[in-house]
């Protein structure tokens, strides 16, 4: 089977949606099949990397997007890349976001006919999300649109997948009419590899961290929630001292975390190891070293970072989502 | 997904956050069983050719409801 996969989510920087959908395409090139993804050209194209080289990647030119740091924009469709498709032959399409790319995605299903499959990755339609994203004008209004715009988008696909049960009935309560399946988010465990304890313990030596050590991995943005993470964790250095957290990832929060942890006196013990290619992340120890793994985010509707983290047998603190 | 397989913090309470961390830290039997937990959540769920044959086969449905009414 041939399957192109629309997502206006590319990576660098690292984020969910896009891993989520490299993981998905490597298991079904494992299993034989073809999978080619169309996604804006991000802004540092040269330092892609990928864990599965059998991947196609068709990159469309992009402009930096203005609400949103790092979210590149594309144009919907050309002709072009409406040829392109054709000549590809392509069994499925398959639309990850709701964006440009992913309206183009619809747009070509219906004009050549192919069937669609959306999926739903996110809740950035609920007004606490919007809150947190520091949208506090006619948040109400905004979410509704939003809600109705996302609606009609997914009533142009054949069928739905959602992550969670929980947005199925969301999606159903929002009269999205194509049949939905609850699929999970997965990660690449052909892609994994366990070291041994004298390379966990050079890691943990090379990142100068403490006896114990509390691990979050994802974007260092708004809606994560990273500030609460931090507050949270100078209260456990109040108890005790032997204790690092250590963060992983990147974004437009780094300079205010960093900011925020010396303001609460608690750099000495929080790492900021900054982005790392998956392949890095799963094959060198990072995830061996720590006691457990914690997120305060509020918008996660099933973080890869977490499924990892399950992977790795990481005790799992979260907090309840938005509803 | 969190409560099924850890511990439980509200939103917006970092005190209540670093007392589950703290529980964690202090308790190596609890930190043992929310690990096993963890791992069999993993194997539960997110196999990752579990999920992608669940996909191919709603693929080829959709293929060939598809064709049917093409």
């Amino acid at each position: 089977m041939k399957i192109a996969f629309f997502s206006d989510f590319t990576a660098p920087p690292q984020n969910g949606v896009w891993t989520s959908i490299v993981n998905l395409s490597s298991t079904l090139c494992r299993l034989g099949h073809e999978v080619i993804i169309f996604t804006p050209n991000p802004s540092r194209r040269k330092s892609i990397k990928l864990v599965d080289e059998r991947i196609v990647i068709k990159f469309l030119p992009s402009v930096p997007g203005l609400l949103y740091p790092d979210l590149r924009l594309s144009f919907p469709v050309s002709p072009r890349l409406i040829q392109k498709i054709k000549a590809l032959n392509i069994d499925i399409i398959h639309v990850h976001s709701p964006l440009a790319v992913g309206l183009g995605g619809i747009f070509i299903g219906k004009m050549l006919k192919i069937p669609i499959i959306g999926t739903q990755h996110n809740y950035a339609m609920e007004e606490d999300f919007l809150e947190i994203i520091d949208i506090h004008y006619m948040t109400k209004q905004v979410s509704s649109f939003l809600w109705k715009y996302t609606s009609f988008l997914l009533n142009q696909c054949d069928h739905v997948i959602a992550p969670m049960a929980m947005i199925k009935k969301d999606l159903v309560r929002h009269n999205i009419r194509p049949p939905i399946t609850v699929l999970p988010n997965t990660i690449q465990e052909d892609a994994i590899q366990y070291v041994d304890e004298q390379t966990v313990s050079a890691l943990h030596k090379r990142l100068g961290l403490s006896d114990r050590v509390v691990l979050f991995v994802g974007r260092l943005s708004k809606e994560k929630s990273i500030d609460i993470l931090l507050t949270g964790f100078s209260h456990v250095l109040k108890k005790r001292d032997d204790v690092s957290l250590l963060i992983i990832g990147d974004g437009p929060q780094r300079e205010s975390h960093r900011k925020l942890a010396k303001k609460l006196g608690i750099l000495k013990n929080v790492t900021f190891a900054g982005e790392l290619d998956q392949e890095n992340l799963l094959t060198n120890g990072y995830y061996q070293l720590a006691d457990m793994f914690v997120s305060a985010s509020m918008t996660e509707v099933q973080p890869v970072s977490f499924i990892e983290a399950f992977f790795f047998g990481l005790p799992i603190i979260g907090t309840t989502a938005l509803k | 997904m969190i409560n099924r397989v850890g511990l439980l913090s509200e939103p917006d309470s970092p005190t209540l956050l670093a007392k589950n961390i703290l529980l964690i830290l202090d308790d190596s039997a609890l930190k043992e069983k929310l690990s096993l937990l963890s791992k069999e959540e993993y194997k539960k769920r997110y196999d990752s050719k579990t999920v992608a044959h669940s996909y191919i086969s709603l693929c080829h449905n959709l293929l060939s409801r598809h064709s049917r009414h093409a």
